[in-house]
């Protein structure tokens, strides 16, 4: 028996922290395909375009502050094809990995199709990879040393310093990528630079009892064959701020609100039964779905947690892999209506996959641009890379360095045919870039120094992992970026993330 | 709420009914603070400990820091797969920044002393819940959500502040209030579990939920108790009722509410007393006024009764006259509810009368099999859907479509057209006009085309005067100026092969499109040919 501490019923009970959702800054874009845009006749041909003619501005910059001093003073050349042999020179365009087991559309078409078609290879990264780039001329492949070390995934836009081969490749140098986008909030950033500093120094600077958090999850996992419906409970009683002691209850109340980064719901069993019968009796299927295969039971649940936490506090929602929402970027938000009363709170909130947010603390001036995704281009950007040496925290980081939030869309990974705009291209750095749907919590603060444009940025990564698997709940504090983890469980018990044994060093 | 109630409450609970009971169901159904609830477990359970009590289990929540090198990494070694390597590689920690890790573990009594010993700094351990046996599932622990999300539900705000919940920046859009979804099957077996160990808020629960419908109950229960004193008329009315409403949710509903209004001694007295108040008289001028109302139209009864039906509960002295009124009322609300059913299986009749038709429509067509079957097929869409077929023949027939409709209904449309009017001010009407050419062949091409013409003011005067009933007449008088020029008369005779074209396709079928063709033929001039060939050009002239 331990030793319980009687708890006291304090007649001021702590207040919740709140921050307010502020109009979105100018360099984010909206993932909104409203209706206008929601055509699929385009070629996807003009995101590349498009890309190219953004980014080819900032990598030149670039590549002009990194080449120019180099001996040999190496030359721009603007178009790829009209590289001459043996002479220093640097070109720019779009990264193309010409890889054997990428999945290729006249692959899928020859196969045979009374044979099932093999699995999908998890990754695609072979060493009979090519890497190439092109640009409106035409293609050159990159070879050399120096590209086995870099991260590079189709769709790219990177500017390469070398010299082509009598073969007529392209002997590669060094790479340079666009960098770090500005940051909209540099000036706010000065002025508490102090506090800036502090950070950067040790992470474990104080905390003010003052300080917002908002509360990130992911990979609810609703619905799965083994559910874990206790850890959901514990975290939902944690927020509410009526679980554990004081102190438990006092952090809970600086919660200021609460963001779900995608996978919510387990993915639904394809049983094929379904189809089986979808052209059979439709007039007995209530919904026109068939009762003995379909089951609204994991939104009914979640909708009954988001009620609880919505009570609380606001809560933002991002549709992910898992979850019942198209599979196409950016994966627009949920219909509210199917999430039942926490519908109505206006502070319930369903957000496109990826969206960018802004969030002002209401107790000190700080505005803050998040930028969120559930996780899918970091997941397919993986199948490019071998690893080690890449990892995703660093990958995560060089999308904000390539200026691009999923290079390998529309290649791999699906996406909207964009005619007018590639919205994925970062225009400002977020101050908070969220990632959701991954193994592990890991964060990062991503640094910039180099004065040149006598702004600093900075950006805070998080890796959030998901929470069915881990127990793990991400806190993030708004003024000083901090990460703290929370981790929910039980001990020796089924439905709880630790069902092999007890996760003892 | 004392200390002995809530003794009471929790033995019965765990110790009787065998539940689960949570700090948060606890301080639910006890109106307590979270706190005060958990303290309360911990009297609880170290009393029962004293007691010898062997039956009652304890399971803990500890929250507190823990050392990084026991979570971070070492959790996630346990998923054995080839991809492990490459897991961790992809999740180097490297140059990630150490995070401080807050667990939140729910224990049993067993482990709670190893559990403990893996914190390096505890910052609150409590009793989670007392159940009658060790919890080694944690999927348990949501069970009792089931009464905590019922009273959050219903009590909403001033709850939020008695158990101590830390709400803020939420605004609820609209002031709707909650009606809870019908729970999926899983759940609703957990519900009905618990609401019988927890009987009180549970019924309150219910009849809330069937507020919407408890407008109507209570009318019908109310009904019920005047029942013995009725007349046969309103017995019978009642009767038809109740056995019209046989559905068993309404049934179901029913029960509920007597046996809610059971409960209400002050509901059950009202209608009696006023039963006895009210004489014979008011049953008679029930009787009147029902059948009067009857005639006047259901729907404003209907409308009316709604708000009339409550006052019979809230008022005392005016209803000896207003109930009998509201009671003729609900007697015409009740039987347009029976309407309803019945109105639905005429409705499945039909449909059936329907299938039938078609049945025998099959049958015709599987006779008619043995003459052609081109034929055959083509009639049957005919039949039962006019514009379908021509929607799957041709689409320069598309043109046609918006005539079909109306010329199905024969001649009608021809009176009602939209006249247009010219520049100039005169109104025009469409005609018809033949071209012939030579084409590329050599071969000789009749082309009709159709075109408006300014027509004299008299004309289309006389056409719109022209009452349906007219029809014939109109008919009549068309081919009589049919029989004017010929320019008129091509007109005529294409118009009549449009609309006989229709007829033609049925006439096919039974095979007498000869006939028709001569039929036609008494109308117009050329041959039935040569119709059916300008009838394929026509939309060619439209354009």
């Amino acid at each position: 028996m331990a030793n319980l501490l009687h708890l006291p019923i304090s007649d001021s009970p702590p207040t919740r922290a709140t921050t307010t959702v502020t109009a979105p800054s100018s360099g984010s874009s909206s993932f909104i395909i409203d209706s206008k845009n929601k055509t699929y006749k385009f070629q996807y041909s003009n995101i590349y375009f498009l890309r190219l003619s953004a980014l080819r501005g900032f990598v030149q910059e670039s590549a002009v502050k990194r080449w120019t001093h180099l001996p040999g003073n190496p030359s721009f050349v603007p178009s790829v094809l009209e590289v001459e042999p043996s002479k220093l020179c640097y070109i720019i365009g779009t990264v193309y990995m010409d890889m054997p087991l990428k999945p290729n559309v006249m692959e899928d078409i020859a196969r045979d199709h009374s044979i099932p078609a093999p699995p999908p290879p998890p990754y695609y990264y072979s060493t009979d990879d090519k890497v190439m780039i092109e640009d409106e001329s035409g293609r050159i492949q990159l070879v050399g040393e120096r590209l086995k070390s870099e991260r590079v995934v189709t769709g790219l836009i990177i500017g390469v310093l070398g010299m082509e081969t009598p073969d007529g490749k392209f002997e590669v140098a060094d790479v340079c990528y666009a960098g770090l986008a500005p940051q909209s909030s540099s000036k706010v950033t000065e002025e508490s630079e102090g506090t800036m500093e502090v950070d950067s120094a040790c992470p474990d600077a104080e905390d003010l009892l003052t300080d917002e958090w908002i509360g990130v999850v992911s990979g609810l996992n609703i619905g799965a064959p083994s559910p874990s419906d206790g850890q959901v409970q514990l975290l939902v009683e944690y927020l509410t701020g009526e679980e554990g002691g004081t102190n438990d209850r006092i952090s809970a109340s600086r919660i200021s609100r609460l963001i779900i980064v995608g996978n919510s719901m387990a993915p639904m069993l394809v049983t094929g039964k379904g189809e089986a019968d979808a052209e059979g009796d439709r007039s007995s299927r209530k919904f026109g779905y068939d009762g003995t295969t379909f089951s609204s039971h994991p939104v009914d649940t979640l909708s009954g947690y988001l009620l609880d936490i919505g009570r609380v506090m606001p809560i933002h929602i991002l549709p992910g892999e898992t979850d019942p929402s198209g599979t196409i970027l950016p994966q627009q938000p949920f219909p509210r209506a199917m999430f039942g009363t926490v519908s109505t709170f206006s502070t319930f909130t369903c957000e496109t996959n990826p969206t960018y947010l802004s969030l002002s603390s209401d107790s000190s001036p700080i505005t803050r641009t998040l930028f969120l995704h559930s996780g899918q281009p970091v997941n397919d950007m993986f199948k490019y890379l071998p690893s080690p040496p890449h990892s995703r925290l660093s990958t995560v980081e060089s999308t904000l360095k390539w200026r691009h939030i999923a290079p390998t869309a529309p290649d791999t990974l699906w996406c909207h045919p964009y005619i007018t705009s590639d919205p994925f291209i970062f225009e400002e750095t977020p101050d908070l870039y969220i990632v959701g749907g991954q193994k592990k919590l890991m964060t990062k603060l991503v640094k910039d120094d180099s004065k040149d444009d006598g702004l600093r940025k900075r950006c805070r990564l998080v890796l959030v992992p998901g929470f069915a698997e881990t127990g793990i709940f991400a806190l993030i504090n708004l003024r000083t970026l901090r990460v703290k983890a929370i981790r929910f469980r039980g001990e020796n018990m089924s439905g709880s993330m630790e069902d092999g044994g007890d996760g003892g060093p | 709420m004392g200390s002995e109630s809530i003794e009471d409450f929790l033995t019965k609970q765990i110790l009787i009914e065998g539940n689960i009971i949570t700090y948060r169901s606890l301080s639910r159904q006890l109106s307590l603070h979270v706190n005060a609830a958990k303290n309360a477990l911990a009297t609880f359970y170290m009393k029962a400990r004293r007691d010898g009590e062997s039956k009652v289990a304890a399971t803990y929540l500890i929250s507190g820091e823990v050392q990084l090198d026991a979570s971070g990494s070492g959790a996630m070694d346990m998923d054995v797969d080839m991809e492990n390597n490459r897991e961790n590689a992809e999740y180097e920690v490297d140059d990630a920044e150490e995070v401080q890790l807050v667990e939140v573990v729910l224990v049993g009594e067993k482990d709670l002393q190893y559990t403990t010993s893996k914190f390096s700094t505890i910052y609150s351990t409590h009793i989670y819940s007392l159940s009658p046996a060790p919890i080694r599932d944690m999927g348990l622990i949501c069970g009792p959500n089931e009464i905590v999300r019922d009273i959050d539900n219903k009590k909403g705000t001033e709850m939020e502040a008695i158990v101590g919940k830390i709400v803020g920046n939420v605004q609820q859009g609209k002031g709707k209030p909650y009606v809870p979804p019908p729970p999926p099957p899983a759940v609703a077996t957990s519900a009905s579990g618990s609401k019988s160990s927890v009987p009180v808020p549970s019924e309150n629960r219910t009849t809330k939920k069937n507020t919407l419908t408890s407008e109507k109950s209570k009318a019908s229960d109310f009904f019920a108790k005047a029942k013995p004193r009725e007349t046969k008329n309103i017995k019978e009315a009642i009767k038809k009722e109740t056995k019209k409403n046989g559905t068993e949710e309404y049934s179901v509903e029913l029960n509920a509410k007597s046996a809610g209004a059971s409960k209400d001694s002050k509901h059950e007295e009202k209608p009696s007393k006023r039963k006895q108040e009210s004489p014979s008289e008011s049953l008679h001028e029930k009787i009147d006024l029902a059948t009067s109302s009857k005639a006047k139209g259901k729907v404003l009864a209907n409308k009316t009764g709604g708000a009339k039906r409550k006052l019979p509960d809230s008022e005392s002295e005016d209803e000896g006259e207003k109930f009998p009124v509201t009671v003729k009322k609900n007697v015409i609300v009740s039987d347009e509810e029976v309407d309803q059913p019945i109105l639905r299986a005429n409705r499945a009749k039909g449909k059936d009368k329907g299938k039938q038709v078609f049945k025998e429509e099959n049958d015709d067509v599987l006779a008619m099999m043995e003459v052609d079957d081109d034929q055959v097929i083509r009639a049957s869409r005919c039949r039962k859907a006019s514009p379908e077929p021509s929607e799957l023949e041709d689409v320069e027939m598309q043109d046609d479509l918006d005539d079909k409709p109306t010329t199905k209904t024969r001649k009608k449309p021809k009176a009602k057209k939209i006249v247009p009017i010219g520049k100039n001010g005169v109104k025009k009407k469409r005609v018809m006009k033949s071209k012939m050419t030579l084409d590329a062949k050599g071969y000789m091409v009749t082309e009709d085309y159709s075109s408006y013409e300014s027509v004299d003011e008299e004309e289309p005067d006389i056409e719109p005067a022209k009452d349906k009933g007219n029809q014939g007449k109109g008919a009549s008088e068309k081919t009589g100026n049919s029989g004017k020029t010929s320019k008129t008369k091509t007109t005529t005779s294409e118009s009549k092969g449009s609309r006989a074209k229709k007829e033609e396709d049925k006439k096919r079928e039974t095979d007498t499109l000869t006939k028709s063709k001569s039929a036609r033929g008494s109308g117009a001039s050329g041959p039935g040919q040569k119709k059916i060939a300008s009838f394929f050009a026509k939309p060619k002239g439209n354009k």
